[in-house]
């Protein structure tokens, strides 16, 4: 066990480490600096700012004092967008948002979604079973940027139940809709994800064992039939909460929450590396231990994959 | 099914329970407590108005800092007494005395002399700070040198008892040059080449002090100008040698910037031309005192971002103070107990929300969450005419939409073609459908102050076809294909696309993420672009400036010196008239020639609420937070 850890470990520092060196390149390679305006900045401001942020410098040395400050745990100051401030001072405002909303999502998608795909398995092929997926199917195709507006319409205008917009930390009002929006999509997935699962369980030998000591269905599914059905909604759940948490760009900006999303997107937009690089190692840092996490969560309910561990 | 329904049941009671209370709207209780909510856009770089250039930046600036001269709540031609009581200047309008109130004071209770004035230039001067908007300060007397960094002029130009003028040694090469053009004799050394051309690339003024001696030593590693003696040329380099020597002490005394407290309460400010509408200008935000006192307890005069700015240290001499700043979340300003006019103003405080979405920014103020709007989309202009109309404003505002067009391009080159483009655009079609609730641009220069354009804009597609025959491309026949350069998914885009193909012309939308377009442009690598300007201040130079030779937003390639010519006449015209007329000689060259083809007066489209009072439509959008008030 210690083993599978601590080759994991090693695994996501690599994948870091190479998330970094293509980030940086990558924004080193846009055709516009973060010292370019729309009104032209003059020629000699622009080569002092070059040099204050040591952009005069050969593109190597930079890379490598890049990663020498990384190294050191330091994400450096951002460049544009909030010039001259700690890029980690910008994220511990930012990333508890994002976070916060990413989990009161998976809050939202994880019941709605794992019930939905149990009572339509249950209900196979018939009209519970159609309805619930059709509204899934729904729930994925539809992008949150149309969802979004419409709960924002709705919910917050007209009923008056949420505020439009805003946030407020210890407010879940102001929560609620953008959560749903991010959680809708994930729900719908879960809730496909969990009818396959329970339908192959369903029709297993056990199961039928379980009805036929006389057990009551509804024991039967939650206590026999949900463990192994479970499989491949978890082996989603780690990728899609980080996934939710990274993909609230578009949530964050319809509904306006101070999250990371709509910062990482100016950041990109005015070539700020630095604010660029704090966001993907975070997002990246999410997705390594999600995998993980959800890595070990299938070791407890497949009891398949321990003996090969 | 059962228990979804259960389950969503208990959700929404769960939120109407939680949102039971909410019966007020953030307006509501807003307009009880006297506080603002303010629709902002963007959330600011930065409250330092010495490294900002934004306007998200420059509405929260002007709730906490003041100028000399405030912006007056009805009329943008009006200049309210700021900082300064009144003012004064001389007859070619050079010579400027501002005279300070006596009770001025920063908002932590000290006071804020001319001094505080004088540092802050010097501060947004500065070569080391790279203040990006330091330009705007140029009109001060030696400003541009200074902040430049011109050392060999501020060292022996400005010395009056120099052996030789300014006019003659300033052909020497002191701001570098293109390093490939430095031709050298046979004979020298490799190694000589290089030093060579490494030094005519720097260019004198950014020497250091190992290369300065170099050259003493061996004074052939320069090239000189003939007309420059060999012994002058040792004073020169001598002189810059010993200020590279000394730590390259500051300037700003040497280069004798042109802004000096007399007493305490007396700035003086001397410009290197006369300029009547000094007192319009000063009151952006470029202009705003800083106090020394702070930003030296917080670091160096010139170090950017030592936190000086920030809420719980930043000190302001405007009618508020800032009290809370939650990144990406709100600015909330309050009002300032020592403001010298604290009596008048009548909000308790400002919020300044960075909603950059608009649409959400609509959705918020429809329902309840704001005062007043940044902006409105587009396409919501028919339907808040039609459902909302009290909350609708559409103002005049100091911009103009344009069709930037690259000269250097085979067929852009020829003015009957750019001008011919010119006449095949509709305008007044436009504004109906397009830039709707703008006004069909007549020039370049909008209406503003007493400045009216030449107005020789037509619609006349028969002589365009006429023109673009004549400049040899009937019907658009040997023309190549052209790109419109754009950053966003706008209709102005296709509906050139048609106009041009009306002339026979083909043309493509190319778009482009708002970095590369901007970079595109600066960059030449482009056909023609969508863009537009909005004016700083209150004078059409605002606007035409910026089409001359080496201007970082001129951006066509064009240039011409005739109209250079009447813009430097103008700028020696103290008589306010006579500039106009000027001006307007010289807008006609730009609008003959069309390197740029105007196609719409912007307006200021946002929503507003009507218990705002105090608040009236300004050119220049600038409205004085103090003047504001609400209807409880």
């Amino acid at each position: 066990m210690t083993r599978v850890i601590l080759q994991r470990l090693l695994q996501g520092l690599l994948v870091l480490f190479v998330l970094a060196t293509l980030t940086f390149f990558l924004v080193r390679a846009l055709p516009y600096g973060p010292f370019q305006d729309e009104r032209a900045v003059p020629s000699h401001v622009r080569e002092r700012l070059e040099q204050l942020h040591g952009y005069d410098k050969p593109l190597v040395v930079q890379y490598a004092m890049r990663l020498g400050n990384l190294a050191r745990g330091e994400l450096g100051t951002s460049l544009k967008v909030m010039e001259g401030r700690e890029v980690t001072a910008i994220l511990a405002q930012a990333f508890p948002v994002s976070l916060a909303l990413g989990l009161m999502a998976m809050l939202i998608a994880v019941p709605v979604g794992v019930a939905a795909g149990v009572i339509a398995a249950v209900r196979r092929n018939r009209v519970v079973d159609y309805a619930v997926m059709a509204v899934a199917l729904l729930g994925i195709c539809l992008p949150n940027f149309v969802i979004g507006p419409v709960l924002a319409e709705l919910f917050g205008r007209r009923l008056a139940w949420f505020p439009v917009s805003g946030w407020e930390p210890r407010d879940l009002s102001f929560m609620i809709l953008p959560a749903v929006t991010l959680g809708l999509g994930s729900a719908a997935y879960l809730s496909r994800l969990t009818r396959t699962g329970m339908v192959e369980v369903l029709h297993q030998d056990f199961i039928r064992t379980a009805r036929a000591k006389g057990q009551r269905e509804s024991w039967v599914v939650l206590r026999h039939a949900l463990r192994g059905g479970l499989i491949p909604p978890v082996a989603y759940l780690g990728p899609a909460f980080a996934a939710t948490v990274s993909g609230s760009v578009v949530v964050e900006s319809i509904f306006q929450v101070p999250g990371i999303g709509r910062l990482f997107i100016k950041a990109i937009e005015t070539s700020d590396e630095a604010l660029i690089m704090g966001p993907v190692l975070i997002y990246g840092s999410l997705i390594v231990v999600a995998n993980f996490l959800a890595d070990l969560v299938q070791l407890w309910l497949n009891p398949r994959l321990r003996s090969n561990s | 099914m059962l228990e979804l329904a259960r389950f969503t049941a208990i959700l929404m009671a769960g939120c109407s329970v939680l949102t039971g209370c909410r019966r007020e709207t953030p307006v509501e209780s807003a307009n009880r407590e006297g506080v603002l909510l303010v629709g902002n856009s963007a959330e600011p770089r930065a409250l330092d108005p010495h490294l900002v250039t934004g306007v998200p930046e420059s509405k929260i600036l002007s709730s906490v800092f003041e100028g000399l001269v405030a912006d007056h709540p009805s009329g943008d031609d009006v200049m309210a007494p700021g900082v300064a009581v009144r003012w004064e200047h001389d007859a070619d309008m050079k010579q400027w005395v501002f005279h300070l109130r006596g009770d001025a004071r920063w908002s932590d209770g000290e006071p804020l002399t001319a001094a505080d004035f004088v540092f802050s230039y010097q501060r947004m001067l500065h070569p080391s700070l790279a203040a990006a908007y330091a330009p705007m300060l140029y009109p001060i007397r030696n400003a541009e040198a200074y902040n430049r960094d011109e050392r060999g002029r501020m060292l022996c130009g400005m010395d009056p008892a120099f052996p030789l003028g300014w006019d003659i040694l300033g052909n020497a090469n002191f701001r570098g040059t293109d390093a490939t053009s430095v031709a050298s004799p046979a004979t020298d050394d490799d190694d000589r080449t290089r030093l060579r051309r490494e030094f005519a690339a720097k260019g004198l003024d950014r020497l250091d002090a190992a290369a300065l001696r170099a050259i003493l030593d061996d004074p052939d590693l320069f090239d000189w100008p003939d007309a420059v003696p060999a012994a002058v040329r040792g004073i020169v380099v001598g002189r810059l040698l010993a200020h590279a020597e000394a730590g390259a002490p500051d300037l700003f005394d040497r280069a004798d910037v042109g802004v000096r407290a007399r007493d305490p309460h007396t700035l003086e400010i001397s410009l290197r031309e006369p300029m009547p509408y000094l007192p319009s200008v000063v009151r952006h935000f470029t202009w705003y005192p800083v106090p020394r006192h702070v930003v030296l307890r917080h670091g160096a005069m010139t170090d950017r971002f030592t936190g000086w700015s920030e809420a719980g240290t930043l000190v302001g001499n405007g009618p508020f103070v800032l009290n809370t700043w939650r990144f990406n979340h709100f600015i909330e300003v309050v009002g300032n107990p020592r403001y010298w006019d604290a009596a008048s103003v009548g909000l308790k405080a400002v919020r300044f929300h960075p909603i950059e979405n608009p649409y959400t920014e609509a959705r918020s103020f429809l329902a309840g969450q704001l005062h007043t709007t940044y902006t409105l989309p587009p396409e919501l202009l028919g339907r808040m005419r039609e459902r909302h109309p009290e909350f609708l404003k559409v103002e005049p505002y100091v911009g103009t939409a344009f069709l930037r067009l690259n000269v250097n391009r085979a067929g852009l080159d020829d003015p009957r073609v750019r001008c011919a483009i010119s006449l095949a655009i509709h305008r007044e079609d436009y504004c109906r459908y397009i830039y709707e609730g703008y006004q069909p641009a007549q020039g370049m220069t909008p209406d503003l102050a007493s400045y009216r354009g030449p107005r020789m804009l037509r619609h006349d597609l028969d002589e365009a076809r006429a023109l673009l025959a004549d400049a040899g491309y009937p019907g658009g026949a040997g023309l190549p294909s052209y790109a419109i350069l754009t950053s966003r998914p706008h209709p102005v885009s296709d509906a050139l696309q048609q106009t041009l193909r009306l002339l026979g012309l083909r043309v493509t939308i190319e778009r482009k993420d708002w970095g590369s377009y901007i970079a595109a442009q600066q960059e030449l690598r482009f056909d023609m672009a969508i863009g537009s300007w909005i004016g700083d201040y209150l004078d059409p130079t605002t606007f035409l400036d910026m089409w001359t030779r080496g201007n970082g937003n001129n951006n066509t390639g064009w240039d011409s010196p005739a109209y250079e010519a009447l813009l430097r006449e103008a700028a020696l015209q103290p008589d306010t008239a006579a500039r106009f007329a000027t001006l307007v000689r010289a807008e006609r060259i730009l609008l003959e020639e069309m390197p740029v083809v105007p196609i719409a007066w912007n307006s200021r489209i946002y929503l507003h609420r009507p218990e705002v009072r105090g608040w009236h439509p300004l050119v220049l959008d600038n409205h004085p937070w103090k003047a504001v008030r609400l209807d409880p």
